[in-house]
C-alpha cells in the first residue's frame, strides 16, 4: 500500500477503485467511443471522486456513487463540447401498440452463426449509440458497469421504476434493431401470425 | 393471481429476464410468458441482444496498468497539490498581512500627530540628568539665536526675561521633529524651553489659557506653558508655579527683539 494506514479515505478510495476500475473504464469506452477519451474521463471521475470522498457516507453505495460521478463528469464533458444534444428526460412510457416480433433465425451452420453474431454485435453497438442519453447510460451501467437496478437508480438519481422503463425501452430498441437486421439480411421473414403452440428455434 | 395481458407483461420482460422483479410480479410474468408465444419470442430476442452485449463487454479492453497506476496515485497527487495550494494561500495571506502592516506603519508613523506634553517633560528630565545638558553654553540670547539658525535652519527669538538666566542650548527631538532646547535657571530651579519653527497649539496636555493666550498645564508634577509667536512656538517645562511660567512668557513678549540671523 503506497500510503500510510492512518489515511483512511485514501485506503477506502484505493479499495473502491481497485474493484470498480475495469467496469468503470469499459463503460467509459462505450460512452466516449475511444480508449483515449475513456482514460481521460475515468481519470477525471477518479479525481472528482477522491476530492468528494467525504460525500460518500455509506461504503456499500460506493460503486453506484462512483458511476454517478462518472455520469456527471460525462455530462459536463458533453455540455462543454456540445457533442450531443441536451438531454430531455423521457419518463412517460409511450404506450404504442406492441409490435409483433418475428421468429428467431434458425441458423445451425457454425460459420453462418458466427457471421450472424458479428452482424448482431454491430447492430447492437450502433443501436446503443443511438439511444437517448439517459437510456444509454442506464444500459451501459447495467451491462458494462455490472450495476443492479437499484444501483443504477442511485447512479442516475431516478426512481427504480424509471430505471425499469428506461432499460425496457433500451432493450426493445435493441430487439427491434436485431430483428430488422435479420429480416433485411433475409435470414428470417416476418410472420404475422403465430400458430398456436409455435416454438421458435433457439438461437 | 390475476393474469397479465401482453400490454402489461411486455414492459416487465426485461426486468423479469434480469431477475429484478419482486416475487409476485415475477410469478405473474412467468405465467404469462409460459402461455404467450409472442412474449416468448420477445424474451428470446432479448437473449440475443444480451448475448451481443456480453460479447461486446468481452471485446472491450480492461483498464491499462498505466491508467490503474495513475488513478490509484491520485491521493498522493492530491496531497502534493493541497500543500502547494496551502503554501500558496499561506504566502498570499502572509504577503497581505505584511502589506497591511507596512501600510498601517506608514500611516501610523507618517501621519502628523500632535505631541503630548509628556514628551517635553521626559525630555526635560532626561536633559537635566546629563552631566552636560547643553552643547552650546551661553547666556547671550543673540548667540543662541544664531546657533538655532545654524543648526535648525530657522530664525526664532530666544526668550529674554531678566530674572531667568540663559544657561545654553542643545538640539533635541520631540515626536521625531528636531527642536531647539534652551535651558534657563530661575531661583535655583531649571526651566527648559523648547523652540520650534511651528506652533505648539496642538500639543495635548494643557488645561488652562491665560489672558495673554498662554496655555498652561501640569504633567508628571511639572508645570508646563506654551505660546506661539509669528515666527516660532515655545513650550516651557519646570519646577515653577504656573504663574512664573506665564510671567516668563509675558517677559519674553515684552522683551521681544527681532532674532539675530546668521553671523556675517
Amino acid at each position: 500500500m503506497p500510503w500510510s494506514s492512518h489515511n483512511e479515505p485514501a485506503r477506502e478510495y484505493a479499495e473502491l477503485i481497485g474493484q470498480s476500475l475495469d467496469p468503470l473504464y469499459r463503460t467509459a469506452v462505450r460512452l466516449t467511443g475511444n480508449p483515449a477519451d475513456a482514460e481521460d474521463l475515468v481519470q477525471e471521475t477518479c479525481v472528482r471522486a477522491y476530492r468528494a470522498w467525504a460525500q460518500l457516507r455509506e461504503a456499500t453505495a460506493g460503486r453506484a456513487w462512483l458511476f454517478q460521478v462518472l455520469r456527471n463528469a460525462w455530462l459536463d464533458q458533453l455540455r462543454k463540447t456540445a457533442r450531443r444534444p441536451q438531454l430531455v428526460p423521457i419518463e412517460q412510457d409511450a404506450r404504442e401498440p406492441l409490435a409483433e416480433p418475428p421468429p428467431l433465425p434458425n441458423v445451425s451452420d457454425a460459420t453462418e452463426r458466427q457471421a450472424l453474431e458479428q452482424g448482431f454485435d454491430q447492430e447492437v453497438l450502433a443501436a446503443m449509440n443511438e439511444l437517448p442519453e439517459e437510456e444509454r447510460l442506464a444500459l451501459l451501467f447495467q451491462v458494462f458497469g455490472g450495476l443492479s437496478y437499484r444501483e443504477i437508480s442511485e447512479a442516475l438519481g431516478c426512481p427504480l421504476g424509471t430505471v425499469m422503463s428506461r432499460l425496457h425501452r433500451a432493450k426493445s430498441s435493441l430487439r427491434s434493431r436485431l430483428s430488422d437486421y435479420a429480416t433485411r439480411q433475409g435470414i428470417i421473414s416476418r410472420s404475422r401470425a403465430i400458430p398456436e403452440g409455435e416454438s421458435d428455434a433457439q438461437a | 393471481m390475476r393474469k397479465l395481458s401482453c400490454q402489461e407483461a411486455e414492459p416487465l420482460l426485461e426486468a423479469f429476464h434480469a431477475n429484478e422483479l419482486d416475487g409476485v410480479s415475477s410469478l405473474a410474468v412467468q405465467e404469462h410468458v409460459e402461455q404467450c408465444p409472442l412474449c416468448q419470442r420477445r424474451l428470446r430476442w432479448n437473449s440475443e441482444a444480451d448475448n451481443s452485449l456480453r460479447r461486446l463487454v468481452e471485446a472491450t479492453p480492461a483498464a491499462s496498468s498505466a491508467l490503474r497506476a495513475r488513478v490509484l496515485g491520485i491521493p498522493r497527487e492530491e496531497r502534493r497539490i493541497v500543500p502547494v495550494q496551502f503554501r500558496r494561500n499561506a504566502l498570499a495571506i502572509a504577503a497581505a498581512i505584511i502589506a497591511f502592516l507596512a501600510i498601517a506603519s506608514v500611516w501610523y508613523f507618517g501621519m502628523s500627530r500632535p505631541a503630548q506634553a509628556m514628551a517635553f517633560v521626559e525630555n526635560h528630565n532626561a536633559t537635566l540628568a546629563k552631566s552636560e545638558p547643553v552643547e552650546l553654553r551661553t547666556s547671550d540670547a543673540a548667540e543662541a539665536e544664531r546657533w538655532i539658525h545654524s543648526r535648525l535652519g530657522f530664525t526664532a527669538a530666544v526668550p529674554r526675561a531678566p530674572e531667568y538666566r540663559l544657561i545654553g542650548a542643545r538640539l533635541c527631538k520631540i515626536n521625531k521633529t528636531p527642536v531647539a532646547f534652551l535651558l534657563y535657571e530661575h531661583g535655583g530651579e531649571s526651566l527648559s524651553c523648547f523652540v520650534s519653527a511651528g506652533s505648539y497649539a496642538n500639543v495635548r496636555g494643557f488645561d488652562a489659557l491665560s489672558e495673554n493666550r498662554v496655555r498652561t498645564g501640569t504633567c508628571e508634577g511639572k508645570n508646563i506653558a506654551a505660546w506661539d509667536t509669528d515666527q516660532a512656538g515655545y513650550l516651557v517645562v519646570g519646577n515653577l508655579p504656573r504663574e512664573s511660567l506665564i510671567a516668563f512668557a509675558d517677559e519674553s513678549a515684552r522683551n521681544f527683539r527681532q532674532p539675530a540671523g546668521p553671523v556675517r
